[in-house]
């Protein structure tokens, strides 16, 4: 009887347009989108030559020599750090007002920074400027206590070395970018709940002729339950797949890191999907127009908790609601992806992964405890 | 009047669907505007959460640190590796420096030696903190080159890294300093708004555009003039609660920043250019979708796409070249614009007051589309019905 119903379940799914656009099509359309408008910025390392205008106010030594710096310096990759503009006092405010410069270098007795928006471009320009700064002041107070020993220091200033070495407590960097994409995969999980809500319907002899058929059927309850979820499962997980292959090889988006534990993840994302739709479904003895809503509640809501529109929100509930952060299904699952291309054990991804499976164990007896022994007067 | 009425009863039969939307879309505003922090025209430099493994418990170690507190944001340490996984994970640490022992020794003799770093996962100013603390060594180093004890180089270490550029922050004539929430306030408003607008006014449109309904109506003695002006009127008045609504919420949680504000109203002016807009693209839904998973799909996805192309979501700044240029064809885009435009600013001067009419006419140009795509599907589907 299982396999009657998950074979005439799935042939009844794929007919349905909404459960083939939000399985296969949504998430398609969303993933391109975000790589359209990020660009190939994820697969880039590299950061942008900074306009900046340069205003001589005094001629000297140490204006021309921060000059001659700024003209030398470059990223690791042999790019210039910064393009420099010559300009007036007033050319150069027009620019930085309308954001073509992040800053402008006033040579004086002083250097002199004016500075628009904070930026990454503004923080190198300060970091630079600085760095100038005290190395002038050393040298010169270097003078002033011991002008016999003053090379020994210069040679020092000029042979610096690095000592901080970046290591990780068992993984890599990730990619700001990359943190849109894994909420992406965490909402198209969860907008399974619109093919769960079409199971909940088809449960229920109020809400639809099957369901009435259903109802008065001999077939146990979990029996019909189990058989809906494995194949709405299938078909959900099925797309996802698609999703992700279609993000990973095409769109060349550095997911998936590790199949077979992802694998494990977008699963229980499905079950879980289907299963939240199914429970409110089960629950909200209303009209589709209500049951849509709370599906789409929750979906929506949990996406932009685990930082699908804003990774600031994902901070801040974090830091301000860090109980929320852990439960929310969306942010467990884009949180075991971070896990694993980050660190090198399993310990996170395991806790995140349990989380998931455990919200969608709940909400598998919570539908079937909602609609198990429902009994009708009349339909 | 009997359309009027029937408007408004559709609307009371799915108010629950309708407020739950309502609830979700301004729970989003306040929490993606609250998130976001910092202030217009002000540079400053961000403090990281840096916590420190001392192994050495030097002098030279013990400077070090008291440096990184005046400069950033030091935080205890875990004890435990997995304690201090997830700390970095989640932001709690940002940045994790661990000091080996025999440091001060191999500084003093001018021997190799690394500290060892750890960055948290999405945290980029990890690059700043390296460079302060080789500043700090090299400038100890330096001194110590001139002979001098260990005591009177890290005191003179610490007082030429106090030493910085003198920065200034430009402030054009005609700005004011304002917190970057209330600006996305603004932008996050308008998703709301779409999102709401386009669930309520399709939900009610689908039940006008039945075609037992178009009959049942064609049939009636009332004009059809006067009955597209009875669902005008209600379609306006459901805009109209949504804009002040959202108007109240922004009131509410920027106060501060409203007051005196000269160029506020032109603000609103904008959202309301913007809300009809989202009237009329719940309109056009209305007008193909046939039920509640219809309107979803199209809600959820014009939505969802109309603000992240138009820079909502990301900004404008950060998309590709050719995505800014499509981008001018999104509706979104222009008024993002006039957000961005009136922004920070004192007063709506004589210049910029052209490319703010201009912006609004846009968006209305764009409102003129849509309705008549609507109009012609919807006249399309009486003929269908009378035929």
């Amino acid at each position: 009887m299982f396999w009657h119903i998950y074979k005439y379940r799935v042939k009844s799914l794929l007919k349905t347009k909404m459960s083939v656009f939000w399985a296969f099509i949504y998430p398609i359309l969303l993933g391109t989108l975000f790589f359209v408008t990020f660009g190939n910025s994820i697969n880039k390392n590299s950061i942008e030559t900074i306009d900046v205008a340069i205003v001589k106010e005094t001629e000297s030594e140490k204006n021309d020599s921060f000059v001659e710096m700024m003209e030398k310096v470059e990223f690791e990759d042999g790019k210039r750090i910064f393009n420099i503009l010559n300009l007036d006092l007033k050319s150069a405010e027009g620019k930085l007002e309308d954001e073509s410069i992040v800053g402008i270098v006033r040579l004086g007795d002083e250097i002199t920074l004016e500075m628009g928006k904070s930026g990454l471009g503004a923080s190198i320009l300060k970091e630079f400027a600085d760095e100038y700064t005290r190395s002038f002041e050393l040298i010169e107070d270097a003078a002033t206590i011991d002008f016999t020993r003053i090379q020994d220091v210069i040679d020092v200033n000029e042979n610096r070395k690095e000592y901080v070495e970046e290591v990780s407590l068992g993984g890599e960097k990730i990619d700001t970018e990359a943190q849109y994409f894994y909420a992406l995969i965490g909402m198209a999980c969860l907008f399974g709940s619109f093919i769960g809500m079409v199971l909940g319907k088809d449960i229920q002899a109020v809400n639809s002729p099957i369901g009435a058929r259903k109802t008065v059927s001999g077939t146990k309850r979990l029996t019909l339950m189990m058989g809906d979820l494995a194949a709405a499962v299938s078909i959900h997980f099925v797309g996802l797949l698609l999703v992700v292959t279609y993000l990973k090889y095409i769109l060349k988006i550095p997911v998936f890191s590790q199949p077979l534990p992802c694998i494990a993840v977008v699963f229980l994302g499905c079950v879980m999907g289907v299963e939240l739709g199914q429970f409110a479904s089960c629950v909200a003895k209303g009209s589709e127009g209500m049951t849509i809503a709370i599906s789409l509640a929750i979906s929506l809501g949990s996406s932009a908790l685990s930082g699908l529109m804003s990774p600031d929100l994902k901070r801040l509930m974090d830091r301000v609601a860090p109980i929320v952060s852990r439960l929310n299904p969306s942010s467990a699952i884009a949180d075991c992806f971070y896990s694993l291309s980050i660190y090198s054990d399993y310990t996170r991804f395991a806790k995140s992964l349990t989380i998931l499976a455990v919200e969608a164990v709940v909400l598998v007896v919570l539908s079937f405890f909602a609609v198990r022994r429902n009994k009708y007067v009349s339909v | 009047m009997s359309v009027f009425k029937t408007f408004f009863s559709i609307t009371k039969s799915n108010m629950v669907a309708i407020l739950i939307y309502l609830g979700v879309a301004l729970a989003m505003c306040i929490g993606l505007s609250l998130s976001t922090g910092g202030t217009t025209y002000s540079f400053e430099s961000v403090k990281v959460k840096v916590a420190v493994i001392d192994e050495d418990e030097s002098e030279v170690s013990k400077a070090l640190v008291s440096y990184l507190e005046e400069v950033e944001d030091l935080v205890e340490a875990p004890a435990d590796n997995d304690s201090l996984q997830d700390a970095l994970f989640f932001g709690e640490i940002q940045y994790l420096l661990t000091i080996p022992e025999g440091f001060e020794k191999a500084v003093e003799k001018d021997e190799d030696v690394k500290l060892n770093s750890t960055s948290s996962p999405n945290s980029y100013n990890g690059a700043f903190v390296d460079m302060k603390i080789e500043g700090f060594i090299n400038a100890f180093r330096s001194y110590k080159a001139l002979g001098i004890d260990n005591k009177e180089a890290l005191s003179k270490a610490s007082a030429n890294l106090s030493k910085e550029a003198a920065t200034e922050t430009y402030v054009p004539d005609n700005s004011e300093k304002r917190s970057d929430s209330f600006k996305y306030f603004f932008y996050f408003s308008g998703y709301g708004i779409m999102t709401v607008l386009i669930h309520c006014i399709a939900s009610i449109m689908v039940v006008f555009n039945q075609p037992d309904m178009i009959k049942r109506m064609n049939c009636s003695a009332l004009s059809v003039k006067k009955r597209n002006l009875y669902i005008v009127a209600g379609n306006l008045i459901i805009m109209f609660v949504a804009f002040i609504l959202f108007v109240g919420i922004i009131t509410g949680f920027n106060l501060n920043e409203l007051k005196g504000n000269a160029v506020a109203p032109y603000m609103f002016i904008n959202l309301l250019m913007f809300a009809i807009f989202c009237m009329a693209l719940g309109y056009f839904v209305g007008t193909f979708a046939k039920h509640d998973g219809h309107i979803a799909i199209f809600s959820v996805s014009f939505s969802m796409i109309l603000s992240f192309l138009g820079g909502i979501f990301v900004p404008a700044e950060f998309f590709t070249k050719g995505m800014q240029v499509f981008s001018k064809f999104i509706p979104t885009t222009w008024y993002t614009s006039n957000v961005d435009m009136l922004f920070g600013i004192k007063s709506m001067t004589g210049d910029m007051l052209p490319d703010f009419l201009k912006n609004i006419g846009v968006i209305a140009a764009f409102t003129v589309a849509v309705l008549g795509i609507a109009y012609s599907i919807s006249a399309r589907r009486a003929q269908e019905a009378e035929a």
